[in-house]
């Protein structure tokens, strides 16, 4: 499926041929991007300087369709050239960048998974569940209805002419969408690796939880001694008793306050001794998995940073499309219960126009929805490493407190985690951020704007035209 | 590296022609002398009085253009509605506050600015001493370009208007030029904030490459060492010694300390000059440089040449850590202290950024409206005659809204990168892997987290997009509602027509029954009908 | 109004010596940040919230806060029989004409107040007054029903203030002058509006008119002072946290370089040595001012939501009928109402922008402590894991005053409101003219 998206996007332009290989000949690559937009630009200015072949030259078109038809064609000549003038900025750098560092990623998780034991439950990742082709013969299914209902009903007007308006009508809206395609696929390879990283982490988890049923028992009987070492550390931290005994004093007085980091912080100590018992129990059966957590985070870290880079790359090209969408939404509403549900079927251009409107505005959606989504989803998956980690650091494994290296370093994690939540979410240069809560809003916005939009009173208007009587 | 000379060059350095020209214009108050001699901003009497000066220069200047122009606003004020008109007489003096705003709070702050630029300076010093050089020459450069596009823009707005809509047969419509004062006055202003913004952000960008080029040494060092001798380096080894806590990975930081040292006492930017050339060229004597640049390439078999070294001298392990940490908490401190500044930069300039905010809102919905009443050949304020040339409006609102965004995407940026360094750091811990400077990162990532710079107008809005997208929503409905109320005033005057034509009574107490739209058309339609004989 | 200008007051030496059997005396840094502290005599046995005494007075007369007993200067005890049987009778009599007023509200006696010709005027003025006595009674009975935990909040701050003069040996100011200015401002605001609505009424005047308009200008002042009163509390709460933000500032990496180098003769005389017991004193302390703080927003966020609802309704009319009267095309400019207006608007705004400055600086000065500290550099392990230990308490632990959850009150909502204001008034104005319209179209049918 992607491969059939992939080639779509070569051949239409967006993407440079060869574009994972590094040294390719500079020409053939980029023909495509240079010829595509050559012919939507003649064609655009064709029909605005030349004024013939647009649909708002011909006799039947009314203002509506007018004024319809012009917003339609402006709107995508501004989301193709802005789209297009990214993709071009952005060349195969991105390309040839993103496999690289994904191919580093593939190799560490690799050994991870070998190091975890989990190799034989590969197979399974492979497989895509029926959701997944459903949602891409859906969103095919769309594209072509959408496609084949513009050109005919082109064809059918303009007879071998018809790709000359098609290019201005259809096309910068296809374009928009297959670059959100691309946007899609390179969000759900890096939500994949996420998820990866998570079934690793989720392994350490289930594994300090094995082990953790004989620790309790050995925590009942090591209490006496844990006494003893305690006043034992005490003495040796004379030199600093006073600040100790603040330290005991504080603990006291805030109680309340103390959340989960504090208490590990203390109790770290206390249960130092556990492992020795801990240690030599479980040395044999104890599979190693936890040597993997240092290569974990920074695979985590490393696709962090392949997110920004993707993010950087798609997000400005995410603020037309969804700007374009936006407004041919709100559109396609308007002039479906103002004009179609009044005067549907007196006009043929009249009614081709609407429906352009609702189709594109139904597939832009869907596309957009894709992305928010997945967006979305990378972000959740990203998270979920983090909580994993502070469960297992709540479960207080064994190699954890027998080493100060493995707290510490999850602590890091975890404190990199803050910052980096502070830092990045797929946004769309700064000014959205694409998860569920822009839905939210570019909703609500919609309602006030169609609220103002459908006071507009179009019976006159209608009227003049000699649609209503 | 202490020399009796200065270590940095100011940054102030950078800023002499905007200076000159702020100077002359009146936007700053400082002494000049002391700029040209010391490159610092000191407070001036004499500025003082000749600031107070232009200002009311240009005071009595806008009000005389604004009078000279405004005979043409009487029919106007007759026959729009009222809250039209008291817009429009908004909407002509918002620029003249802007300006006023800028001028003043610059004499307000001239003392602080001056000391803004001094601490800038002390954190240049400190950051030179952390060997993370950074590239002045480049805001210089940025300053030029932004003055120059200033000036196109604005000597095209003025030219066009002035050429295609200004009646040029009177002499007083050269007074058209004053028009263009306020808002070059305040550009001029705003380049100040931008440029100090963008220096920030440089600032941070250069702890932030700091850090990455600890780790980047580190990898590199690494890879070497496990090619070298594969034994050390493995991560199997680690979990074997849990008793004693971890001899290797401190092995390992300690080397990479020492490489550094080691690295480092050569030639202050030898490292720099491998990974990232344009890094380097610093704000230190210039020998330096040039004697980075003349030697990339033996930088590698030199690192080659320090191995027997730290072979040798891994014994002091302590000592390592403790360097290493020493660094860290500078270049902690050093954000800290950026981001301080940046507050304080926010601070000194918070009203004038909340009055160009208003301004653009209100001018950049007002000119896309009167660019509509202008189609609609409507009469528009004299004062936005641009507005009857599209290509005029497009310049204008490009212009006012370049300003705008540019300043809230650079604050944006500056805090992201802010928020970068905590990343950076803990790459650091994360690469050394040693538990000791796990530590280390630890506490000083709880404190980073604790150090925001965040820009906001006044406190009442935050300078990022997300303001950026509210704003563009905000614009987008009032001018529809805008528009909408045109257009009910529009469908009112043809029904005068018919009206008049056919003088029907009948039809007119049906129509007032009809929905809100058309009553407030009827409305619109009676008192259109009562002014038309006043003009 | 700046949270810099409080006073921090010096006690005697006499109390200083008292034997202090768990402090160490105070050391010499405590002198040092004296120096910006203005001297004065301990007072013997002041009464507590000197500063606010006169709001609080006021407070307590109308019911709205108990009659406390001091028992000593650093503790109030609940109010003597007798007392509170007053605030239950001035309750019950509020109650009483709150009752009497809604009567008159809904019956035809009232129909001497709203005077106005147009009919939206008159139907913004009567939601206005119901407004009004739904704000107050909610206040009273909010009040009744928190009189021991502003009790407990009061005790609170006293027993933190007696400590930080154990400690320290200081006596924290309140600064809290703007009350009195602002009770003055209100009480002016209020009887020159009654003296106005006096005069604009037509004919004689019936008493339940004089007792509408009294008892309408009695609950826009008191709800007016009990705002002023939250926001003196707030502004009490912010000058303690500010002192634990300056004490915390001596040990920030900025102090000790200075110090350093002041004292570069003698022996490196760091006053970190002092710092873990210092920061366990501020720790809690900062941690009793929050929760101070939180039981503040409890207890009063209804009211300020009320409040806020109410003053935002208040300022929108005022400024549509300002407007109205401005750009009124027949030339008759009223100069009953433009006076009226300006009052409304003069004490609203000034209200709104009195409670969200002390919000928001209260926010700040909360929210800065654990920024303070993060410019703490211990040397030792030690210190950092005290540092560590607050810093990850407060990790996205935002402070915030909320109203009653809905949102945050600071700067912005200042902002917000006045935004909201602006879009309405629009609005306002298009219907105005809507109105217009009709009416004139009824005066040509008829000609």
């Amino acid at each position: 499926m992607i491969q059939i998206m992939n080639w779509l996007s070569m051949a239409i332009g967006l993407i440079p041929l060869n574009r994972q290989q590094f040294h390719s000949n500079f020409l053939v690559d980029y023909v495509m991007m240079v010829l595509v937009p050559c012919l939507y630009l003649a064609a655009y200015f064709g029909i605005n300087l030349l004024q013939r072949f647009g649909l708002a030259f011909l006799d039947a078109c009314n203002s509506v369709c007018r004024l319809s038809n012009n917003l339609f064609m402006h709107l995508g000549a501004f989301l193709y050239v802005t789209i297009f003038i990214l993709s071009l900025y952005r060349r195969k750098q991105f390309f040839v960048d993103f496999e690289t560092h994904l191919a580093e990623i593939d190799v560490v998780i690799q050994k991870c998974r070998q190091v975890a034991e989990l190799d034989k439950s590969r197979v399974k990742a492979v497989k895509h569940s029926v959701a997944y082709h459903f949602t891409w013969l859906f969103v095919f299914g769309i594209f072509i209805f959408a496609l084949y209902y513009d050109a005919s009903a082109l064809y059918g007007t303009f007879g071998e002419y018809a790709i000359i308006p098609f290019m201005v009508s259809s096309f910068p809206y296809l374009a928009g969408s297959i670059i959100q395609g691309e946007f899609i696929y390179h969000v759900s390879v890096i939500s994949n690796r996420f998820e990866q990283i998570n079934t690793l982490f989720e392994k350490i988890n289930q594994e300090t939880r094995r082990r953790h049923a004989p620790l309790t028992v050995f925590d009942i009987e090591s209490e006496g001694k844990k006494q003893e070492r305690k006043s034992a550390m005490m003495a040796t931290k004379s030199a600093f008793g006073i600040e100790q005994k603040l330290a005991d004093e504080m603990k006291r007085q805030k109680p309340p306050q103390l959340d989960d980091e504090d208490e590990l912080n203390t109790s770290d100590e206390e249960d130092e001794d556990i492992f020795d018992y801990n240690d030599i129990n479980t040395e044999n059966t104890e599979s190693t998995s936890e040597t993997n957590l240092p290569d974990l985070f920074k695979l985590h870290d490393k696709i962090l940073s392949l997110s920004v880079l993707t993010n950087g790359e798609f997000g400005p090209q995410c603020v037309p499309y969804m700007a374009a969408c936006f407004v041919v939404s709100i559109f396609g509403i308007f002039l479906e219960t103002k004009v179609n549900f009044i005067v549907g079927g007196k006009s043929r251009v009249l009614d081709y126009m609407t429906y352009l409107y609702v189709i594109w505005s139904f597939t832009t959606m869907v596309v957009a929805y894709i992305v928010l989504r997945l967006c979305c989803n990378a972000n959740n998956h990203s998270k979920q490493s983090a909580m994993i980690v502070h469960e297992i650091m709540q479960k207080k494994p064994a190699f954890m407190l027998s080493n100060d290296l493995f707290y510490n370093k999850m602590k890091s994690f975890t404190l990199q985690f803050l910052h980096w939540e502070g830092y990045f979410q797929f946004n769309g240069i700064g000014l959205f951020a694409l998860d569920y809560t822009f839905i939210f809003s570019t909703v609500s916005a919609a309602t006030s704007y169609l609220i103002v939009l459908l006071q507009f009173d179009m019976t006159s208007i209608l009227r003049s035209e000699g649609l209503m009587t | 590296m202490s020399q009796p000379t200065p270590l940095v060059q100011p940054l102030l350095l950078q800023f002499q022609q905007l200076f000159f020209l702020s100077k002359m214009v009146g936007v700053l108050p400082q002494n000049l002398d002391k700029f040209r001699y010391k490159n610092v901003l000191e407070k001036s009497r004499n500025g003082m009085l000749y600031m107070l000066g232009v200002l009311s220069i240009y005071v009595v200047l806008y009000n005389l253009l604004i009078y000279s122009f405004g005979e043409e606003d009487r029919t106007l004020k007759a026959s729009q509605s009222t809250l039209t008109f008291v817009i429009g007489l908004f909407l002509t003096y918002i620029g003249l506050i802007m300006m006023a705003t800028d001028q003043l709070t610059a004499l307000f702050n001239q003392g602080q600015l001056g000391e803004l630029y001094e601490r800038i300076r002390v954190v240049d010093e400190r950051l030179y001493r952390e060997e993370c050089l950074l590239d002045n020459s480049c805001i210089a450069k940025r300053i030029r370009i932004m003055l120059i596009m200033t000036f196109i823009f604005e000597i095209s707005i003025l030219v066009a208007t002035y050429i295609n809509l200004v009646d040029y047969t009177q002499w007083l419509s050269l007074l058209w030029i004053v028009s263009a004062v306020p808002t070059f006055v305040n550009t001029l202003d705003k380049i100040w904030f931008a440029v100090s913004l963008y220096a920030l952000k440089e600032r941070f960008e250069a702890i932030n490459a700091t850090l990455e080029d600890l780790v980047m040494e580190h990898e590199k060092y690494k890879a070497w060492l496990t090619g070298d001798d594969a034994t050390t380096a493995t991560v199997g080894n680690r979990t074997a010694d849990s008793q004693q806590s971890s001899p290797p990975p401190q092995y390992d930081s300690n080397l990479e300390y020492l490489y550094k040292e080691l690295g480092g006492i050569d030639t202050g930017s030898l490292r720099n000059s491998g990974g990232k050339n344009h890094n380097k060229v610093a704000p230190i004597a210039h020998s330096m440089n040039s004697f980075g640049e003349t030697i990339p390439t033996p930088h590698k078999p030199q690192r080659m040449n320090t191995n027997p070294l730290i072979n040798m001298a891994h014994e002091s392990e302590l000592n390592d850590a403790a360097k290493v940490e020493i660094k860290l908490n500078n270049l902690c401190q050093v954000h800290d202290e950026i981001c301080e500044i940046g507050k304080a930069m926010n601070g000194l300039w918070s009203y004038p950024i909340l009055s160009l905010m208003a301004y653009g809102f209100l001018i950049f919905t007002a000119q896309l409206y009167f660019l509509y009443c202008a189609t609609q050949s409507q009469s528009i304020p004299s004062l936005f005659r641009s507005a009857k040339n599209p290509f005029i409006t497009v310049i204008v609102l490009v212009y006012t809204s370049g300003k705008c965004i540019y300043l809230i995407y650079l604050s944006w940026k500056t805090s992201l990168a802010s928020k970068r360094t905590g990343i950076s750091l803990h790459k650091c811990g994360v690469v050394a892997d040693d538990n000791l400077l796990y530590e280390i990162v630890n506490h000083l990532s709880l404190k980073l987290l604790n150090h925001s710079v965040d820009f906001s107008a006044c406190g009442f809005f935050t300078l990022d997009m997300e303001t950026l997208y509210g704003v563009s929503g905000g614009i987008t409905s009032y001018l529809i509602i805008l528009i909408q109320f045109n257009l009910a005033a529009q469908q009112a005057k043809d029904a005068i027509q018919s009206f008049n034509s056919f003088n029907d009574t009948a039809g007119f107490v049906g129509a007032a029954t009809e929905m809100d739209n058309n009553s407030s058309t009827l409305y619109d339609m009676i008192t259109t009908t009562m002014m038309t004989p006043t003009y | 109004m700046s949270p810099n200008t409080w006073v921090i007051e010096m006690t005697s030496h006499k109390s200083r010596s008292f034997p202090n059997p768990q402090r160490n005396p105070p050391h010499p840094r405590s002198q040092l940040s004296n120096d910006a502290f203005s001297r004065r005599a301990a007072p013997g046995d002041s009464p507590v919230f000197e500063d606010i005494s006169t709001i609080l007075s006021v407070l307590k007369a109308s019911g709205l806060l108990p009659f406390y007993e001091q028992l000593s200067s650093y503790e109030v005890g609940p109010p003597s029989k007798t007392n509170e049987f007053y605030s239950f009778f001035v309750r019950g009599v509020v109650h009483a004409l709150t009752i009497f007023n809604i009567y008159s509200l809904i019956t035809p006696n009232s129909a001497q107040l709203f005077i106005s010709l147009r009919e939206t005027d008159n139907v913004n003025q009567w939601i206005e007054l119901v407004l009004c006595i739904f704000t107050y009674t909610l206040t009273v009975f909010v009040c009744a029903r928190n009189t021991k935990s502003m009790l407990e909040i009061m005790n609170e701050i006293l027993k933190l203030d007696k400590e930080v003069q154990r400690q320290f040996g200081v006596v924290l100011g309140n600064n809290c002058n703007f009350s009195v200015k602002f009770l003055v401002v209100i009480v002016c605001c209020q009887a020159y509006i009654m003296v106005l609505r006096f005069y604009a009424v037509k004919g004689e005047i019936t008493a339940t008119s004089y007792i509408l308009i009294a008892f309408y200008a009695f609950q826009n002042g008191l709800t007016a002072t009990y705002i002023v009163f939250a926001s003196a509390l707030l502004r009490i709460v912010c000058i303690r946290f500010h002192f634990v933000n300056q004490l915390l500032n001596a040990f920030t990496y900025v102090q000790q370089q200075k110090l350093a180098k002041k004292s570069r003769r003698q022996p490196a005389a760091s006053n970190m040595e002092h710092f873990p017991e210092e920061s366990l004193f501020i720790y809690r302390m900062h941690n009793k001012l929050l929760r101070i703080y939180k039981s503040i927003n409890e207890c009063c966020s209804l009211i300020i939501v009320c409040f806020l609802g109410y003053s935002f309704y208040t300022v929108t009319t005022n400024w549509y009928n300002l407007f109205v009267q401005i750009t009124n095309n027949k030339g008759l400019i009223s100069a009953h109402i433009l006076q009226w207006c300006l009052a409304w608007l003069c004490l609203h705004t000034s209200l709104l922008a009195l409670l969200s400055r002390s919000c928001g600086a209260t926010t700040y000065e909360a929210n800065s402590t654990s920024q303070i500290l993060a410019r703490v550099y211990g040397k030792s392990k030690e210190f950092q894991n005290i540092i560590d230990k607050f810093l990850t308490k407060s990790i996205k632990q935002e402070v915030q005053f909320t109203a009653y959850g809905f949102f945050a009150i600071d700067n912005s909502t200042l902002f917000k409101i006045f935004s909201a204001v602006t879009t309405y008034l629009v609005i306002l104005i298009q219907f105005k003219q809507l109105e217009d319209s009709k009416l004139e179209e009824q005066v040509q049918n008829e000609a």
